[in-house]
Order: structure tokens, then sequence, then C-alpha cells
């Protein structure tokens, strides 16, 4: 009766104000788990004294010494069973038995070291490689940016001519003009915040008495307000005043905290310092604040990967001239409850009103007769861009490398779970019971898996390293990557999920059969059913690592055509030197040419030079210049747009190795004040020229009303990169142009190139003491617009090389097991004669079976997910039959070499051993 | 059968076993026999209840433990009560009086009268 009241009691005890005891409580248990061994002694201790005063009570009264002990153990009764009830009450029991686990599964993984260190290396690779790309991903493309609510932000911006996407759903955006900006501000209804950057452009910026140009922008107001980083790092922003300022005085700069961290070291005293000069570089550049961190508008549309250290702001009110100039990129902040759709029509409908009402505003686009339409994408689309597709490859890369680790763990741990049959037979009969022998293979693969997980990490904190050290400029924020709690718990749960996968087959596998049957037929009589699931997973692995390695393979092929592909010239014995011409004692009051002329009269005298010429932009640069022609015949507002541009002196075409297919080229004689004259490439005259004569057609270049008399047609030579093809280009004097910072200087040299870069330094010293000149051989020039592709092979192409030794270990692993478990029917087939070769075909033919059918597989999933890799492919198919078969029979001969140890041994099996051995 | 005047034993056992080292420090042999005599007889406590409930405790932190000598000069565990054990205690007793009184009322017994 009163039991249920008396138990009931028990509930104030838990009630919350026992936070102390409940700490006690977890104390105790920690001692007790810490200490078994001492609680187990004392509790021993302690209940032997209990008997030895029973004994000692009932010997006082009376009872002869020989009865009482008797008599007392009986009235105390079972002293085990106390002991287990005791040991219960230490609330410890199920860590007890998780150390005693542990303890047993760590013991039996150290009696094959070898073993479990694949196992853990393998998941490893397959963790750590998930782990490092999810790092990157998250970084890049998963973290919101590092703005104010910047789900919200958008960009706006023109739709190039062809309407290209730049990723899945991101239009390929360009600059647009003030004008039409300014009526998009007066206009839309979307924004809360509408803003502008200008494109990229050089500031001079001094630099031990010498000056150097650099990547800086301008900012419309409200920029920082729109992106939320109106509060400076550092001084303060800019006021309304600077925006307005007249634009013949000198002017307010802000720097990037990043460039205020690396070029000036945080000095605090920045501010207030003039650093360089803007505004054609006629006035100095005072700071005035430095940028919180991860101020970036700029990242969504370069690129390039340069970004501007230095931001000025814009007073484009008062370059009257540029108002119809596509130099601004547009960023808005929606109104709350406005979409991307809703806000992409309201400005695609003020680009029709605005093309109907001011044609001016929209620059170009109309006039070369294409409709002009703008499109809106959100920011942190854009900025990820073509990124995306990328990293998703890279992450189903990883993906698949980490599906064929837990495959081949899970092949090892099976192959070992079955070699111990016998081992699990006894521990069944001795009265382990089923979830006993899971846990305890849990408990094998759960360390296994942490060993694994941790080496994963580690591999991961490396991977991370190299992929932010090697990773190609274009990839956007990387400064956001790191390896945080994020990653980690995408690490362990990977992890967990891998462990459970991997550990689970095996447990469920070994714990079917009959223990007695374990026992009698020592596991050589089962070997069906589980090694059906052991050919899923070995033909699984080949069939992941022919995708990978056909990815790998396309990427690698596709990367040596771009190597080989022809620029039109010999890139041998040639070096590039970027020199400013305007620098100590050359610029002062000197035209442009006469500059020029004074750098390559130096250079030409370094000893191993053949020959000197200058340029605006070498081959694989960016060119300086994209202009506009019109031809005789073009009506005044048809334009041709996007031609490249360049101003040489008259050794160029000799110095690269340009032929002249057509007319002269140029001569000292195209002087400052004689006739304008132009040479075309050949790329011109087929696009632009077809069916004319273009030697002595006249073209009109640009708005003002600049003609030039074309007096040649040279061979293509490639611009910014060689897979995208020859491009019209035009080419005009040096004499006759006037607007360049720099001399690109390209050498020709009579000895190996590398001979004369000390003595070309040393010459450029001489002409401007102040500047370390940017000396660079062409093929590196050429290399370093390769990178892109060069990352992605080298990067899947590792995934590929680790999935492929991984799926070669996996085959040896099972062959291996195949041929011993076969020990007996060898032996036999021995001793009745059976000659060596076939033993031999027989296990190769097992081998070769699983590799063909999961190359087959592989094969068929590599032609649906080849598909994915087109856009990044230059002149590969991506079912490349050619690439494929290579991969394949590299798999098959992988798999061959896998068989050769197996095979040897099975035909080295002893027949009388073997068979005495049963 | 048994096994429900067991239940009822470890219910209380608790509130007697902190009642009892309410007294003095006692080693688990000590602790038995007091309240034997504490109940007059009615409550003989096994060693195989009295060892697994101290535990308990003192993993609650009611109790401590402590080995010392005893007055035959030998080594034993003495357990004693802790601040906690006593607010314990005096929860009990204020539940175990309220639930009693209440038990007496249904049952007809006037406080005092037995």
């Amino acid at each position: 009766m009163g039991a249920r009241f008396v138990r009931g009691q028990r509930h104030p005890r838990l009630a919350p104000g026992h936070g102390m005891s409940a700490l006690a409580s977890l104390r105790e248990r920690l001692r007790a788990l810490l200490f078994r061994g001492r609680e187990e002694r004392a509790m021993d201790e302690e209940l032997a004294f209990h008997l030895d005063m029973e004994t000692q009570m009932l010997a006082d009264a009376g009872v002869p010494p020989e009865d009482a002990r008797r008599r007392a153990q009986l009235r105390l009764g079972g002293v085990e069973q106390c002991k287990e009830q005791v040991r219960d009450a230490r609330g410890v029991r199920v860590l007890e038995d998780l150390g005693r686990d542990v303890t047993l599964a760590a013991r039996s993984l150290a009696r094959q070291p070898l073993f479990s260190l694949g196992v853990a290396l393998t998941l490893a690779f397959g963790i750590g490689a998930t782990t490092t790309i999810y790092t990157v991903v998250d970084g890049v493309m998963l973290r919101p940016l590092p703005y104010e609510e910047p789900s919200a932000l958008v960009t706006v911006g023109a739709i190039s001519g062809a309407g290209a996407q730049a990723a899945p759903g991101v239009l390929a955006l360009e600059p647009i003009s003030l004008l039409h900006y300014q009526q998009l501000r007066e206009r839309a209804q979307s924004f809360e915040i509408l803003a502008a950057v200008n494109t990229r452009r050089l500031m001079p910026l001094s630099r031990d008495g010498g000056e150097e140009e650099v990547p800086a922008s301008e900012i419309s107001s409200d920029v920082l307000r729109l992106l939320g980083a109106a509060t400076p790092a550092l001084g303060r922003a800019f006021v309304p005043e600077e925006y307005d300022s007249p634009w013949e005085q000198e002017g307010a700069v802000m720097v990037t905290y990043e460039e205020w961290q690396s070029r000036y070291g945080a000095d605090p005293g920045i501010i207030g310092r003039t650093i360089g000069r803007i505004r054609g570089g006629r006035f100095p550049a005072i700071v005035v604040g430095v940028l919180p961190a991860d101020f970036r508008p700029l990242e969504a549309f370069a690129a390039s990967g340069e970004r501007p250290g230095y931001y000025f702001p814009a007073a484009p009110e008062s370059e009257p001239d540029d108002r119809g100039w596509e130099q601004w990129y547009v960023l808005g902040r929606l109104k709350p409850g406005i979409s991307i759709a809703q806000a992409r029509s309201e400005v695609e409908r003020i680009a029709d009103d605005v093309v109907r009402e001011s044609p001016d505003a929209v620059g170009s686009r109309l006039r070369n007769g294409s409709r002009y339409r703008v499109g809106l994408n959100g920011l942190q689309a854009q900025t990820v861009g073509a990124s995306g597709q990328v990293l998703a490859l890279f992450m189903g890369a990883a993906g698949l490398l980490l599906a064929l680790a837990a495959m081949n763990a899970a092949t090892l741990l099976l192959a070992r779970s079955l070699q111990r049959t016998t081992e699990f037979g006894v521990r069944t009969a001795l009265g382990a019971g089923r979830a006993r022998i899971i846990r305890l293979i849990l408990s094998e693969s759960g360390i296994l898996v942490i060993a694994g997980g941790t080496l994963g990490v580690l591999l991961a904190y490396a991977g991370v390293a190299a992929f932010l050290r090697y990773a190609p400029a274009s990839i956007p924020r990387l400064n956001a990557v790191a390896l945080d709690g994020r990653a980690l718990a995408v690490a362990i749960a990977v992890s967990l999920g891998t462990g459970i996968a991997v550990g689970l087959l095996p447990a469920i596998r070994l714990t079917r059969r009959d223990p007695w049957g374990r026992l009698h037929g020592a596991g050589r009589s089962f070997a069906e059913p589980s090694s059906r699931v052991r050919a899923l997973l070995v033909g699984g692995q080949m069939s992941l690592a022919l995708v990978l390695l056909a990815g790998a393979g396309l990427l690698f092929n596709s990367f040596v055509r771009m190597q080989t592909l022809d620029p039109g010239f010999d890139d041998d014995r040639l070096l590039t030197i970027t020199l400013p011409y305007k620098d100590a004692g050359l610029g002062e009051g000197l035209p442009l040419w006469r500059a020029w002329d004074r750098v390559l009269e130096e250079l030409r005298r370094v000893p191993g030079v053949l020959s000197a010429a200058g340029t605006t932009a070498a081959p694989f640069q960016t060119p300086a210049e994209t202009v506009r022609v019109q031809l005789p015949d073009d009506t005044s507002t048809t334009w041709r747009d996007g031609i490249a541009g360049y101003a040489i002196t008259p050794g160029y075409l000799g110095t690269v190795g340009t032929r002249l297919l057509a007319g002269r080229g140029f001569e000292r004689l195209d002087g400052p004040d004689t006739e304008r004259v132009a040479l075309i490439n050949e790329s011109f005259a087929r696009t632009h020229l077809a069916g004319v004569e273009p030697v002595g057609t006249i073209l009109r270049l640009t708005e003002n009303d600049y003609r030039v008399r074309i007096v040649g047609v040279i061979e293509d030579v490639v611009q910014r990169r060689a897979e995208d093809g020859f491009r019209p280009a035009i080419y005009v004097p040096y004499t006759q142009y006037n607007a360049a910072a720099f001399v690109v200087a390209i050498i020709r040299t009579t000895v190996d190139a590398d001979a004369v870069v000390a003595d070309l330094r040393a010459a450029s010293a001489r002409l401007i003491p102040a500047r370390s000149p940017d000396v660079r051989a062409m093929g590196d020039l050429m290399a370093s617009t390769r990178t892109s592709p060069r990352f992605q092979a080298i990067l899947i192409g590792s995934f590929a090389l680790v999935a492929t030794l991984l799926a070669a270990v996996g085959l040896y692993g099972t062959m291996t097991h195949f041929v011993e478990r076969r020990r007996r029917e060898l032996s036999i087939r021995i001793a009745l004669g059976a000659n060596r070769d076939g033993v031999m075909r027989m296990v190769f033919g097992r081998g070769m079976r699983l590799t063909l059918a999961g190359l087959a597989i592989g094969m068929a999933g590599t032609l649906v997910l080849s598909r994915t890799l087109t856009n990044l492919l230059y002149g590969v198919e991506p079912n490349d039959p050619a690439t494929l078969l290579l991969v394949g029979a590299v798999l098959v001969v992988a798999s061959a070499t896998a068989c050769l140890v197996p095979a040897f041994r099975a035909i080295s099996v002893d027949p009388v051993a073997a068979l005495k051995a049963e | 059968m048994g096994s429900e005047h067991a239940e009822v034993l470890q219910g209380t056992l608790e509130m007697l076993v902190l009642r009892a080292l309410a007294l003095e420090p006692m080693h688990g042999w000590g602790l038995a026999q007091r309240i034997d005599v504490m109940s007059r007889g009615v409550f003989a406590i096994q060693q195989g209840t009295l060892y697994p409930a101290l535990q308990r405790m003192k993993r609650r932190g009611w109790v401590k433990a402590a080995w010392r000598i005893t007055e035959n000069n030998r080594r034993a565990r003495y357990y004693a009560i802790t601040p906690a054990g006593e607010r314990q205690l005096a929860e009990a007793r204020s539940e175990w009086e309220r639930a009693s009184s209440a038990v007496n009322g249904i049952l007809g017994w006037r406080r005092g009268t037995a």
C-alpha cells in the first residue's frame, strides 16, 4: 500500500532545483568509470567486512565458530548477485560495456596493423576529399555574401548581343552607360537603393620614389550604404561634396581593408596621406578612410581575379564626354517583397523606354542593329557565376571518391570478417549474443572510421591550403574559405554515415548464419552469398573509378589540346617586359613614341637580344583597347564592335614572327604627322571585309572622326587565350597613338631567354630606377592563361589516381580472399593434374569478369555524366572514344596487375599441405 | 510476494538510511544493525539491498564514503550524510508524513489514537 506513496516520493528529487546533485552524480559516475578497478576492490573489501562482522556477531551469540561463517553467508545471500546490483547502481554499465567492446576491438585491429591502416587511409582519402571540396564550396557558394541582407542584392547590366548565360539562370551582364543608369534611378520602383561601380581602371601609385599602376575603381555615393558598409574600418567614408567635387583638383580615396593590411602594414597613419595620383594622373589622391573588410563590389563582375585596392568617389557628372560610355556596373537592393523576376521585368521595361526616348544612353548596342536588352541577376548568383559549375564538378568527383572509398573499406572489412567466421562462431557458441557480436564489429568499424575521419580532416586541412594556393584567381571569394566548424560538422556527419554504411554490412552478413555451421565448416563452404555482395562492391568500385578516370582523361586531353594550339607565332626565346614609359626622366614632355624608342634602344643593347619591339599588349595579354570600326559602306549608325586594338612599333612583326600577307608593314616613315594608317589581321579581313580588297580601304575608328587607311594584312595572332580562337584585330603605328601608360617590350633573344633576363632587368633599372620590371617568358604568359583548365585536370586527375589505386586494392583483396577460400578446390584440381595455366586462367577470369562488368556499368555512367563537362572541354567531345578507351585500358591493366599476386599464389598451392590443413 | 515486501523496503530504505546516518557516520554493517534496532526488528535489511542503495545515494551526492578504522582496529568504509542528503531527508520526511497521514485518514484512524 504505502509502496506507491513512498515511490512517488522520488519525484521531488528529480526536480530542477537539484542541479547540484546532478553535477555530483555526474562526477560520481565519472569516478566510477575511471577508477573501476578501485571501486571493485573497495566493494570486495566492504562485503568481506560485512560478512566478517556478521560472523563475529553470530560467534558472539554462541554459535560455534565453524558454523558461524556458513550461517552468516546464508543469512546474507548471494554475494555475486549483490555485487552485480552495486555495479548497476554505479550507473555506468552501458559505458563500461562500450569500453570493453572498444578495448577488444582495438586489440583485434592492432593484430592486423596493415589492414587497419589501409582501411583508415582509404576512409581518410574519401572523407578528406569531401571535406576539402565542401569547405571550398561552402566558402565560395553557400555562405551568404558578407554584406547586409545579401539576398536582396542584385546587379543590373546590359545583355551581350548573344544573350549568353554565365551560368544556368545567371545572365552574362555587361556595364551600362551613366545615362542609362540615371534613367534607371529615376524610374525604377523595385529598388530601395541603386548604385554604380565603375569598371576597373589603373591608378598611378607613388611607391619608393617611383610609381606603379594599381587596380582601382570608382563608386557612386550609395554603394557603401547599399552593401551595409557605411562604417569604414578607419577614417571616414566619402562625404557628399566629394562625390560632387570638381574634376580639376585633388581628390579623396578609400583603401580596401586588405590593401591596407598588406601594403601599408595596417598603419593607422595612412589617413590624410597622399598616396598617388588620380584623374588621369594629374591630381594627388588623399586617403580619407579604410573600407571594411571584404568590400569587393566588383567581384561579381570581374572574373580576372584582380581586385581593386582603391576606390574613388565617382564624379561622373563632371565628365560629360563619358556619359554615353558603357562602363558602369549597377548594384541594387530590392525593396522587401520584390522578387528577382519582378525587378527583372521592370528594368527590361525601362530599358525599352530609354531606347525609345534617349538612344544616346544605350551606346553602341542599338546602333549595332541588335536589340538592346538589360538583365538582372542576384548578386550572389552572379558572383559565383561560372565557378559554380566547376565547384559542382569538384564536389561530384569528391562524392564519387567518397562512395568508392566507402565501398573499398566495406570490401576490406567484409573480407576480414569472413576470415573470422570461426572466431565469431566460438564467441557465439560461448554465449555472446548477436547484438554483442554486432556491437563488437561496429566498434571495430567505429574505431577505423574515427581514425579515418581524423586523418581525413588532417588531409582536408592540407587539401584546403593546397587548393587556395593553386586555385585559379577566377574562382571568387576564396578569401572566405576556411575549414571551420561547419566543415568539421560535415566531416563528422560524412564519417558517421560512412561508418554506419561500412560497418553494418559485415555485421549483418556475419550474424546471419548459425554458429554451429560456422564452427563446423570453418567458413569454407559458405562462400557464395557473400561473394555476390563483394562482387557488387568490387564492380561498383571499378565503375566509379572509371567515371573519375574518364573525367580526368577528358580534362587532360582538352588541356593538352590547348597547349598544342598554334598561337600564330613562335614562342621560343621570346620575352616580354612591361614598363611604364612616363617614368623618371622618360616621360616629361616626351611624346609616347619617343619614350618607347628610348626604352627599346636601351633593351636592344643588352647582349643576347636579337630584336626588341613595342606594343600596347603582348599576345596572351588582354588587349589594351577594344575598338569599334565603321566601313566606308556602313550606314552612320552601324558599328562593328569588339575589335582588339594594338599600337605597335615597326619591328613588331619581325620580332613576334608574324608574316605580312598583303600590302606593307609599318615603317619609320609612318610618323605622327603622316597619313594615319593601320594593319588588320586575317580574321578582320575575313569577317568584315569579305569580297573587298582590304589594302587601301579607309576605316572609321570610334566616335571621334578618326580615319585610318589599311596598308597591310597580317597573320592572325592569339589575343587573350588560344582557345578563344583567332579574332579580328587592328594595329596602328605607335607614333600615331598617344594613350598608353605602359610599353610592353617584346624581345627575341639569340640564346636561351633565361640567360638574358638578369641583363634585361639591369637595363630596365637603368631606365627606371624605382621599379622592378615585370619580365616574363612568353611561355609563362601562355601557361598563365591556362591555369583554370590545368587546375581542373590536376584536381580531378588526383582524385582519379586515388580512385584507381583504391579500386585495384579492392580487387586485389577480393581476389586474394577468393584464392584463400578455394585452397582446397584448387589443391584438388592441381592434385588431379589440372595445369597451372588453367588455374591461373580461372583466377584471372574471375577478376577480369568483375572488372569488365564494373567497367561496362561505369562506361554507361560516364556517357551520362561526362556531358556536364561540355563547357569545360576544348576540342574534345565529352564522349571522346579515344579517351574513354584509353582510361578503360588503364583500369584493365590495373586490374590485371591486382590479380597477378593472387593468381601466382593460386598456382603455388601445395596440394598436400592444403588438404592436410583441412 | 517477497518482491512486494522488498519494494516497500526499497522505497523507504533511502529515507531510513539517511535518518540513521543523520545520527553519526557508520559503516554498512553498522547501518543495517542500527536500522534493525531503530525499527524494532521490523526492517531486516539485506546486504543485496543495502549496498546498491548506498551506491545510488553516493552517486546522487546524499552520502559520502571514506575508509576508516573501526574500534576493533579493522578497515571499513564509513558513510556520512551530506548537506544535500540532509535536505533530501527533510523533504522525504515531510512527504512521508503527508502521505501517511492521508493514508491513516482513509483508513479511519485519527492521528494520535493509534
